[in-house]
């Protein structure tokens, strides 16, 4: 599904006056009722990424946390069953899962005297039975599944139909009949940088040659289009050759300007596809 | 253009006027300090053109007894679209107005055959030259008709590898002139394919050399081929005179070690071209004067006695014509030495019905062709310095190419000093880097075991120009004395001496030497007028394939693909598959010919003699009734053929892979 510049914009923008909640996706499906919704879905959880990204600093001051962690002893003595740290986390405009990742930090520098480490905390937050005090278990447990965006719940989502798509694209290019390496042989044979798919033998996507395939299972937006190409598409290309995306959510049209350099991009698995064979086979 | 020849030959010129028009171009002095006759003032925009036009003409004059040249060369749109539309036998009348109407209209421009030579016509159109073709009206010989010869843009005869770069040129000067009608007689010269001299360009001169000789229906082919043969031999006689006789490399006063050569030929020639009574002869190689004077040689009064008097009834034009032609060459008006020296060869190798006058061209042929050798090393040295820097002066790259392009733009521009513009930007570094890269080079050649070789006369000269260094690097003598003096004075001395130039040398510093060489053996070799002398190889290739093509677009796309593959592969894939490829295809050629092609020519053999064995047998059709019979077989056969290939190549491959898995 490409989406125009002006199209996309638009759809930014009422996101950019909603909070970022269940009923803001509802509202925004009826808005824009001709899109797609996994394409309007991930527009959605990008804009609100941003929307976070931009706010973090503040949520991560010394004085926000300590208020932060104080209103949350305060709530759960109140009312320890009362979703505290999600109602927070809505109040101050804060995603919960974060806001349940400061609190935890907190908690645990207070009880163990020392700054606990990431994957502790990772750990604990994948899996709330570790952490030591029942009700931040709970709470937290509260905050990651209410989290649209943010959280190991939405990542272990957002993983999965990343893998789906990925096992989509193999079974199409095994159906055309066109050999490939996938990833993790790539890796296994050493490569630093590796697309999801090489093609051994190149092919012809709408006239343009390419040797490898990449799918992506978001909207391609202008900021991660643009990280990308910096941290993935032009190393393969500098590597590979030229080469196909695959957004299977869409994408702004207008960011499908480097063809004639070796990317692509579609929305999904082309269909005008011409390999390479000899001459005696055409008719 | 035609206008001065005209005048020229009708004797109201002479050819020193001429060529003292042509030397001095309109504009750089006033014409009466020049002593340019009023007759050719006027005509003054003509000037610049004048040569090329003339040398087309004596190519197409002669181009019927000097018929493809030693490879195809590219023929331009221009003179298919004229030359094959021609009939033989349309009137004579020179429509002079509908022409001139046309020289108006279009505004090609002459190329210049080489830019080698600071002289060379420059590209002009003339859109003003006269056309008087019609008006033209001495009797004289015939000239043999207007075939065309296959030869690139001004019609010289070798294409050589820089065929290439000549076919790209414009149209030559003829091309202003569009399609007169031809008033060539039927029985006149088999029609060749056209070629890149335009039709015009014949037509025009088809028509002067018309008026100037007298049509004579009475003649036969072999007696006006003799006739012309005579001619012929007389224009090369004659321009051969001045250049190659006297220019004696081992006269180190005529022949300064380069630095100051530029331009000093040119004085030299013209000194000698303007005293003929001084000339010293080489033996065999007869002057115009002396020839008119049937005199001193022995191979001269050879040919004036085989010539028959009856038949040179334009001996007077022809000699004006060949002194003409002999001045712009010792004049050096001529863009390209090489290419006259080469056409004259043709000239005398060609062989015309008459076997009488062979014995004396071949002594001449030997003469030019020492000549030639002679002449070549002298032309180097007038080229432009300049042109021949080697590109390896990578330090101030951007400043050298800045410099380049200046010199690009602004060195044709009259009082634009070299020296004074440029002079300051040509750093120090760069002279130094000059001299080093010299330096290490002749460090690195002495070192070197030097062949020794026989070497004829003028190589002495030679052992300046270093194989790999042309002399041309040298910008001033201080330079090269520099840099000799930084090697040991003792090793400057021995190079001297060493016979350094073989023939090898020679052939590979002067490339046409190898095209004069084939014509020379070829004449030898007695295949003469045919083919220019070339014969030729005829190698088969595969026929194209009867199922429908794919599209261009298609074609390209699966030509990229292959590259692509190949691309990120290592080299070595691609060498074997393609040994693979070569190795299957030709066996399975080769079982193809031996079964199904050997078995159906077999058959075909079997129905053709019986056939002919038949009472009504229709012989000209024979074989393609045969053919037709066969048909059907044959398409079997083709389909056989291809499930054969389709078997063997998988099967080669599971070969190649086994052997594979072995290693």
């Amino acid at each position: 599904m490409k989406l125009s510049k002006a199209q996309y914009d638009e759809i930014a923008q009422f996101l950019g006056h909603v909070q970022p909640t269940r009923q803001s996706l509802r509202k925004l499906k009826e808005k824009f009722p001709s899109q797609s919704q996994s394409t309007l879905l991930s527009i959605f959880s990008q804009e609100y990424q941003k929307q976070i990204k931009r706010t973090h600093a503040k949520h991560h001051t010394a004085e926000a946390i300590e208020t932060y962690y104080q209103r949350y002893l305060n709530g759960v003595m109140k009312n320890a069953a009362a979703p505290v740290l999600l109602e927070l986390a809505n109040e101050v405009d804060f995603a919960p899962s974060l806001m349940a990742r400061i609190v935890l930090e907190r908690f645990l520098q207070e009880k163990e005297q020392v700054i606990p480490s990431k994957t502790l905390i990772n750990s604990m937050l994948r899996d709330p039975s570790q952490i030591p005090d029942g009700v931040l278990a709970n709470q937290v447990y509260q905050c990651t599944v209410n989290d649209c965006c943010y959280g190991p719940l939405v990542d272990c989502i957002k993983h999965a139909i990343g893998h789906e798509h990925e096992v989509l694209l193999r079974e199409m290019l095994l159906e055309k009949n066109l050999s490939f390496i996938a990833e993790d042989q790539l890796r296994a044979k050493g490569y630093d940088k590796t697309p999801d798919f090489i093609l051994e033998v190149p092919v012809a996507v709408e006239g343009h040659i390419i040797h490898w395939i990449e799918s992506k299972a978001s909207f391609g937006d202008e900021s991660s289009h643009q990280a990308y190409l910096q941290d993935q598409f032009w190393s393969y290309w500098n590597r590979f050759g030229p080469g196909l995306v695959i957004y299977w959510y869409g994408f702004i049209e207008e960011l499908d300007c480097h063809r004639e350099r070796g990317i692509l991009l579609k929305d999904c698995f082309p269909t005008d596809i011409v390999t390479l064979r000899h001459s005696m086979a055409q008719h | 253009m035609a206008a001065v020849l005209e005048l020229l030959l009708q004797e109201e010129l002479a050819v020193s006027a001429v060529v003292r028009w042509l030397r001095h171009g309109p504009g750089h002095r006033p014409a009466e300090e020049n002593h340019i006759h009023d007759k050719l003032v006027s005509l003054s925009l003509l000037q610049k053109d004048f040569v090329p036009f003339l040398l087309n003409f004596l190519r197409e004059q002669t181009s019927q007894i000097l018929t493809n040249g030693p490879s195809t060369p590219a023929k331009t749109p221009n003179s298919k679209a004229h030359g094959s539309q021609r009939t033989g036998s349309e009137r004579r009348a020179g429509h002079t107005t509908s022409s001139r109407v046309q020289l108006f209209s279009q505004r090609t421009s002459v190329t210049t055959c080489t830019t080698d030579t600071s002289f060379s016509p420059a590209a002009a159109s003339s859109s003003s030259s006269s056309f008087s073709g019609s008006n033209l009206s001495s009797p004289c010989g015939d000239f043999p008709s207007m075939v065309s010869s296959s030869s690139p843009s001004f019609g010289y005869s070798p294409v050589l590898n820089h065929g290439e770069r000549r076919s790209s040129q414009k149209a030559s000067l003829g091309s202003f002139l569009t399609a007169t009608p031809e008033a060539l007689p039927a029985r006149r010269g088999r029609r060749k394919g056209s070629s890149s001299v335009s039709a015009s360009a014949r037509q025009v001169a088809r028509d002067l050399g018309r008026s100037l000789a007298e049509e004579e229906d009475g003649k036969n082919d072999s007696v006006s081929w003799s006739g012309g043969r005579r001619k012929r031999s007389e224009v090369p006689l004659v321009s051969a005179r001045s250049p190659p006789s006297q220019l004696n490399l081992n006269n180190l006063e005529e022949f300064p070690p380069m630095g100051a050569a530029s331009g000093w030929t040119k004085c030299k020639l013209l000194h000698q071209a303007s005293s003929p009574a001084g000339i010293s002869l080489d033996p065999g190689t007869p002057t115009k004067p002396s020839y008119t004077r049937s005199a001193s040689l022995p191979a001269e009064s050879h040919l004036v006695t085989c010539a028959n008097p009856a038949k040179v009834s334009c001996k007077k034009q022809l000699e004006c014509l060949a002194e003409l032609y002999s001045s712009c060459i010792a004049e050096n008006l001529v863009p390209n030495i090489f290419l006259e020296l080469f056409f004259v060869l043709q000239l005398l190798t060609s062989k015309g019905t008459s076997t009488a006058e062979d014995g004396d061209s071949d002594l001449e042929v030997n003469e030019r062709s020492k000549g030639g050798i002679e002449y070549s090393v002298v032309v180097t040295s007038d080229v432009e310095e300049w042109e021949f820097i080697p590109l390896n002066i990578l330090i101030h790259r951007d400043i050298f190419y800045e410099l380049l392009r200046e010199w690009e733009d602004n060195h044709e521009k009259t009082g634009w000093d070299f020296e004074r513009v440029l002079g300051n930007k040509i750093s120090y570094q760069f002279n130094q880097h000059l001299m080093d890269s010299l330096c290490l080079k002749i460090l690195e050649l002495n070192g070197l075991t030097l062949v020794e070789h026989e070497h004829s006369d003028g190589e002495a000269d030679m052992d300046e120009q270093v194989p790999s260094v042309p002399e041309e690097l040298f910008f001033t003598t201080d330079v090269r004395q520099e840099g000799l003096m930084l090697d040991t004075a003792t090793s400057a001395q021995a190079l001297d001496s060493v016979p350094l130039v073989d023939q090898q040398l020679l052939y590979t510093c002067c490339p046409y030497l190898g095209e004069l060489r084939k014509l020379l053996a070829s004449f030898v070799a007695g295949s003469g007028a045919k083919n220019g002398g070339f014969i030729r190889k005829i190698t088969p290739t595969a026929a194209e394939s009867l199922a429908p093509k794919a599209s261009v677009t298609q074609r390209k796309l699966q030509v990229e693909l292959e590259q692509a593959f190949f691309h990120n592969q290592p080299p070595s894939l691609r060498r074997t598959v393609e040994f693979v490829a070569e190795r299957v295809g030709s066996n399975c050629v080769k079982h193809i010919k031996a079964t199904l092609v050997a078995e159906l020519v077999q058959r075909a053999e079997v129905m053709l003699q019986d056939k002919v064995k038949e009472e009504d047998a229709n012989q000209d059709k024979l074989l393609e009734e045969v053919c037709a019979h066969l048909y059907e077989e044959g398409a079997q056969a083709l389909i056989k053929g291809r499930e054969f290939c389709k078997k063997k190549g998988p099967e080669a491959l599971r070969t190649m892979e086994s052997i594979d898995a072995l290693m």
